[in-house]
């Protein structure tokens, strides 16, 4: 009970001071009957924006369509009120349960789509549903729209007034709990780090299109429960509810009032319904002062009003501190030697980009516990083969078999979920996570419990509190473990690198591969780099290490084979490697060709 | 036949306007990496600027055209000052919304200044027309295709044959390799947006007359510019271009086929189609862009 | 007026303006209009005809804020809302917007306030409501004329029908088509437009694939000048009868005198084609006060407070005192005269009027009085 109420208090408390706050200040001055109406109003554009937090703030995804999962809401939840005569308290549930359906049907096709294409296909969606709106007439009225639609009522109870407003605040509150909840939660640690960078996300098997998908769709319903009380609270439905306006005061409540914030949200509600009103007695100049007000609210809170201040706090008394304890837990991993079956294997693999051949014919197999070296000169195809058989680009041709299971072709997080992992040739870090989190992401893929469970625990999600203990673990190893309270920003560039490898074997796969991982570091930090790959294939962990630093990989590696020209021209011990007249052939033609061509295919 | 022409002679005259709004968004887009959801409005601020500059005085409307473009390219840099540059380094939706709020108050202020009654310009160059066959040759379409083509060729020259040009796209293959080469950012931004506020401005002088203005017409302009800059590919110049100029003629004959309404439904359906088997627009993406 | 407490300096602003200081009875009439958003123009006309009464009734201190309802029916609440703060209104000036007014019904009967609006939406007085009055006549009369004149008086027997895709549009279109089944004319052609719609080639070119010998429209007050620039563009040689925006000097502005010869227009009244010394004192008082042309919007809601007024200087007070007085009085006005038929539509004459191609000053033709009863 203690615990429930200390979480109360830490978690919400500011969103719950904002909200309790402004009420106050605005219910004082003014008549109840206007202010329970702008309250009410309010409290639906705070839902909406709760709602279009998940798939735009958390999950980074710009969706035009969080207006008119609005408008589907209020036409279900009018046409059940005065077609079917359902009373209130089955109007919501319906009007949530259409919203949600029609998101899933729409995400098949949308949501595999990038940025603005993604924004323009769902701004389609919402076009074609307001021309619906107008069109369908015997369904919708048309443009009249439909009038006469009860307030909501509870158990025959008639919430309207302040039964409407209270009612639709409980609902503010209920759905802000669950965006604190999962924004505090692993997952939302996982949707921090695919909205900042996917690579990122892709490093750390992070479900991309899973949580992207379950945003979305969490998104359209909250904005059709927000649709289904507009409705309840204004008495009429008509095309107005589907119109772009609505969607741009949803972008305005979400970035004005901070990204990805349940107190963001219901500040910027009482922005865009209480701001116009206020200048109500400027008449025909309102939206003149209105406009004015916007555009200095974001020149002053350029990330959000809670951003600011958040940033603000930080400067006068410095950071939060960061309260983990740091329990150490087992390493992750176990052995992995009980079968010889090759952890990877490739079947005449070939990949062209237009006319450039990148990669032509390539089979190779990997056994548990071999360090596989794969040398050639810039733009031979190195880095394409492990973007192939990490699922970033699928092959033209032949296949990619991981542990026996035909991988070809599948997305990046679905290959990653077969225990593969990798790390980058540049850097993709959560500059801003701590270095702790960074890593404590990845452990996504093996902790029991999703998007429900993080709902259903109250208090700090175990899950999170797992993973970081395990991620900590695994610092610990690779020598990181006292720098995991800091930035992952702050760190030496050497020191990053060991991290995309903690982040690497924090999922821990059982193929891991490593794009040039010696890149910048200086020899001791080679040599210690060298000492902890050699204990991880002790542990049977298969390992693919592209480098050009043939000193590095000849000790290092058990076999190394060597691409030209996207051809394998040699494989065999580093020995046998290093005398191939192959692979002096390569690399005296890359003197010829220079640095500066090849880095342009990478 | 006859309608074929009419249809494509009066599509082909609106869209040219698109192709003009949808290039200056692409503009700045390419020089910021930021878009400008008030370039509709710079439309509507460009025509009434027009229709302010020309009362009762029988001058054509191509005499105004340099005031016009001027005038809109000042509002453009205004917009690049307080909307645009104090933002530069924030989150890109931080510049979502300025935009917007400058497209909020440009609407406004015109609604103020000029009131709420829709208005017209003069005509380029002569009101009145001839015909070829059945089908009627407005002077003002065929000047309004003409002037847009001419501003069109300008813009090209100006991107190819000159360093502003060369810096403008080398910014916009890669702005970090741009920035490491001393390509003065700022100058390059002003421009950027100047011309995207004369191109807009040139485009609500050119819909005046035959299609008229109203305060509230900048979304419209907005939602169309958006389109053709998607389909013809985020970031490509010239894509947006065609862009527009296939959006205008498809609703022009989808419309003249089945509907307003129903021609309005099917845009927006083909476009989810084009999206689905093309998710990078009908030309393709532009190298190196990825907002 | 106490929200103002927090922005003090907006206080100044909001003061409303001083009416003469030697009146006695007093009453407070608030008006909600569309003042931003693609209705303004009409909305400015509800505006400036409501605050034209005030000022032609001295003897009357009038409490009024002018507050803008956009174009949305929650907007339209808020305002109410917002009108209400001070206690019930005598009466409201309410918007022409139809889906903001059938929005505005249950809480005006609950707060016991009538709503004076010039809304053409049929619907508006179809819902039992005895708090509605309407001084406007209704689409249910305005359509029966517009189809009546191109049927009677024109001999058209082929009618292309362009309307709106708005509520404006839709509700139009409905009487449209009954009148002219009843009338026994063929709708040969039929298309609805977005209001944003800027090419009008493509649907006059289907219509004219169709071959009708008129053209029927109901749109608003740009569309239909960019229409009819447009048809005479292409040189459709077809006589168009066009709704109520016509009439509207805005509208008539856009065009050239020549594009409008053969063009006509429904409406309740027109100002500016004059007709009395009384109507023309008020155009010249109209354009002196305002700068603008005034319409009959502009006049149907200043006849419309005017009766409010009357009906508070004979003594009425409350909300429910005025109500009944404009359900059962007769009132002389401008335009007309009003009285209800029971369900608050006061106004019952139509208009049609045509432009001769000389200038932008329309001619009234033909005027239907009484046109549901002498249909």
């Amino acid at each position: 009970m203690n615990r429930i109420a200390f979480w109360f208090a830490d978690g919400i408390r500011l969103p719950l001071i904002f909200a309790a706050g402004a009420l106050v200040a605005f219910m004082l001055p003014l008549e109840a009957p206007y202010a329970i109406r702008l309250l009410t109003q309010v409290a639906i554009y705070a839902l909406l924006g709760l709602g279009y937090q998940f798939v735009f703030g958390l999950a980074g995804a710009f969706s035009l369509a969080q207006g008119a999962f609005f408008g589907v809401g209020a036409y279900v939840a009018a046409l059940a009120a005065l077609q079917w005569d359902w009373t209130g308290n089955l109007t919501l549930p319906a009007a949530v349960v259409v919203a949600v359906a029609l998101a899933t049907i729409v995400a098949v096709p949308v949501l595999r789509l990038s940025t603005h294409y993604f924004a323009l296909a769902t701004l389609g969606i919402a076009q074609v549903l307001l021309l619906l709106a107008i069109g369908w007439i015997d369904l919708t009225g048309g443009s009249n729209g439909l009038a006469g639609i009860a307030p909501l009522s509870l158990l025959g109870i008639a919430l309207d007034g302040w039964g409407g407003m209270i009612a639709a605040w409980l609902l503010v509150a209920l759905v802000g709990l669950a965006l604190y909840q999962v924004r505090g939660s692993l997952t939302g640690l996982a949707f921090d780090v695919m909205r900042t960078d996917s690579f990122a996300a892709i490093a750390a098997g992070v479900p991309v299109e899973r949580l992207r998908f379950a945003a979305f769709l969490a998104s359209a319903g909250i904005a059709g429960l927000a649709g289904a009380l507009q409705v309840h609270a204004i008495g009429v439905v008509s095309p107005e509810v589907l119109d772009f306006d609505i969607m741009v005061r949803c972008l305005v409540i979400c970035v004005v009032g901070g990204v990805a914030r349940t107190s963001g949200a219901i500040l910027g509600a009482f922005l865009v319904v209480l701001a116009p009103e206020l200048f109500q007695v400027l008449e025909g100049y309102r939206l003149l002062a209105f406009g004015a007000l916007l555009l200095l609210a974001i020149l002053f809170f350029p990330v959000g009003i809670v951003g600011s201040l958040e940033a603000l706090r930080a400067r006068w008394l410095g950071a939060t501190p960061f309260t983990q304890k740091l329990p150490t837990l087992r390493a992750p991993g176990r052995s992995l030697l009980a079968t010889t079956r090759p952890v990877l294997s490739l079947e005449r693999v070939s990949k062209h980009f237009g006319g450039v051949v990148a990669l032509e014919s390539v089979t190779l197999k990997v056994p548990r516990g071999e360090i596989f070296g794969l040398i050639g000169p810039n733009g031979s195809g190195k880095s394409t083969l492990v973007n192939v058989v990490t699922g970033l680009v699928p092959p033209d041709e032949g296949r990619v078999i991981v542990s026996g299971e035909d991988v070809t072709g599948r997305p990046a997080s679905r290959v990653a979920a077969c225990g593969v992992a990798r790390t980058f040739q540049t850097v993709h870090l959560h500059p801003d996570l701590s270095v702790l989190d960074n890593v404590a992401v990845a452990r996504i893929g093996d902790l029991p419990g999703g998007l429900f469970g993080t709902l259903a625990t109250i208090g700090a999600d175990r899950r999170l509190r797992r993973a970081r203990a395990e991620a900590v673990a695994v610092l610990d190893a690779l020598g990181l473990g006292g720098d995991g309270l800091r930035p992952a920003g702050s760190l030496p560039p050497g020191a990053q690198r060991r991290l995309e490898l903690a982040r690497a074997l924090a999922r821990n796969p059982e193929l891991v591969l490593l794009d040039e991982p010696a890149a910048g570091l200086s020899e001791p930090e080679q040599a210690y780099l060298a000492e902890r790959l050699r204990v991880l294939k002790t542990r049977g962990l298969a390992m693919v290490i592209v480098d050009h630093n043939m000193g590095f990989l000849l000790s290092l590696a058990d076999r190394i084979a060597c691409l030209d020209q996207g051809r394998l021209v040699a494989i065999g011990t580093p020995d046998q490697v290093r005398r191939d007249p192959a692979v002096i052939a390569a690399y005296i033609g890359l003197g010829r060709n220079g640095h500066a061509a090849a880095e342009a295919t990478r | 036949m006859t309608d074929v022409l009419q249809l494509l002679l009066s599509a082909l005259s609106l869209g040219s306007t698109y192709a003009l709004v949808a290039l200056g968004f692409v503009l700045v887009l390419n020089a910021t990496n930021a878009v400008n959801f008030a370039q509709g409005e710079l439309v509507v601020a460009g025509g009434f600027l027009a229709v302010a500059l020309s009362p009762m005085v029988d001058l054509p409307g191509i005499v105004l055209l340099p005031a016009v473009m001027l005038g809109a390219g000042l509002i453009g840099v205004v917009l690049s000052l307080v909307a645009f540059l104090p933002l530069r380094r924030r989150p890109p939706t931080a510049v979502f919304i300025s935009t917007i709020a400058f497209g909020i108050i440009v609407q406004n202020a015109v609604l103020a200044v000029s009131g709420p009654e829709p208005a017209t310009a003069s005509p380029l160059l002569a009101a009145g027309g001839t015909r070829i066959g059945d089908t009627a040759v407005g002077w003002q379409s065929l000047a309004m295709i003409a002037t847009a083509a001419a501003l069109v060729g300008l813009l090209h020259l100006l991107l190819e044959r000159t360093q502003f040009g060369r810096r403008l796209r080398a910014t916009a293959q890669d702005p970090e390799i741009a920035r490491a080469l001393g390509i003065p950012v700022v100058p390059l931004i002003l421009v950027a947006f100047a011309l995207a506020g004369a191109l807009a401005g040139a485009a609500g002088l050119l819909v005046a007359n035959q299609f008229f203005l109203s305060p509230s017409d900048g979304a419209n302009y907005m939602l169309k510019a958006y389109i053709a800059v998607v389909i013809g590919g985020w970031g490509r110049t010239w894509g947006a271009v065609l862009g527009a100029l296939l959006i205008a003629v498809f609703e022009s004959f989808a419309a003249a086929a089945v509907g307003h309404l129903a021609a309005e439904a099917l845009l927006y359906l083909v476009l989810l189609a084009v999206l689905l088997f093309r998710p990078s627009g009908i030309l393709g993406e532009a190298a190196g862009r990825r907002a | 007026m106490r929200a103002a407490a927090l922005l003090p300096i907006i206080a100044l602003i909001a003061l409303p303006a001083a009416t003469p200081a030697r009146a006695e009875t007093s009453a407070t009439i608030p008006v909600l209009a569309p003042l931003t958003g693609f209705l303004a123009l009409e909305g400015a006309s509800q505006r400036n005809g409501a605050l034209l009464a005030f000022r032609h009734r001295p003897a009357i201190r009038v409490h009024s804020e002018t507050v803008d309802t956009a174009t949305s029916p929650e907007q339209a609440l808020n305002a109410f809302a917002r009108v209400l703060r001070g206690g019930a209104p005598t009466a409201v000036a309410a918007p022409m917007l139809g889906t903001q007014m059938l929005a505005l019904l249950p809480p005006a009967a609950e707060a016991g306030v009538p709503l004076v609006t010039v809304s053409g939406t049929a619907e508006i007085t179809e819902r039992g409501s005895p708090w509605v009055f309407r001084f406007f006549p209704g689409d249910d009369v305005v359509k029966a004329a517009q189809a009546r004149y191109v049927v009677e008086e024109m001999g058209r027997r082929r009618v292309a029908l362009i309307h709106q895709t708005t509520a404006y549009g839709q509700s139009g279109r409905r009487h449209l088509v009954a009148n002219f089944e009843r009338l026994g004319a063929e709708i040969v052609f039929e298309d609805a437009l977005a209001p944003t719609l800027k090419d009008m080639a493509p649907v006059l070119t289907r219509a004219r694939a169709a071959r009708p010998d008129v053209l029927v429209l109901q749109l608003h007050a740009e569309p239909t000048a960019r229409l009819v620039r447009q048809a005479a563009r292409l040189r459709l040689g077809l006589p168009i009868v066009a709704g109520s925006a016509m009439h509207q000097p805005a509208t008539a502005a856009l065009l050239e005198p020549a594009e409008l010869e053969g063009v006509c227009a429904e409406s309740g009244s027109s100002p500016i084609s004059g007709g009395s010394a009384a109507m023309e004192r008020w155009v010249a008082d109209y354009r002196a006060r305002f700068d603008t042309e005034p319409d009959a919007f502009a006049l149907a809601q200043y006849d419309g407070v005017s009766m409010v007024l009357d009906a508070v200087a004979a003594g009425a007070r409350s909300g429910e005192e005025v109500r009944a007085r404009l359900a059962t009085d007769a009132y002389e006005g401008l335009a007309m005269r009003y009285r209800s038929d029971g369900h608050g539509n006061m106004a019952h004459d139509a208009v049609i009027l045509c432009y001769d191609g000389r200038d932008r000053t329309p001619r009234i033709v033909r005027r239907y009085r009484d046109v549901l009863k002498n249909g």
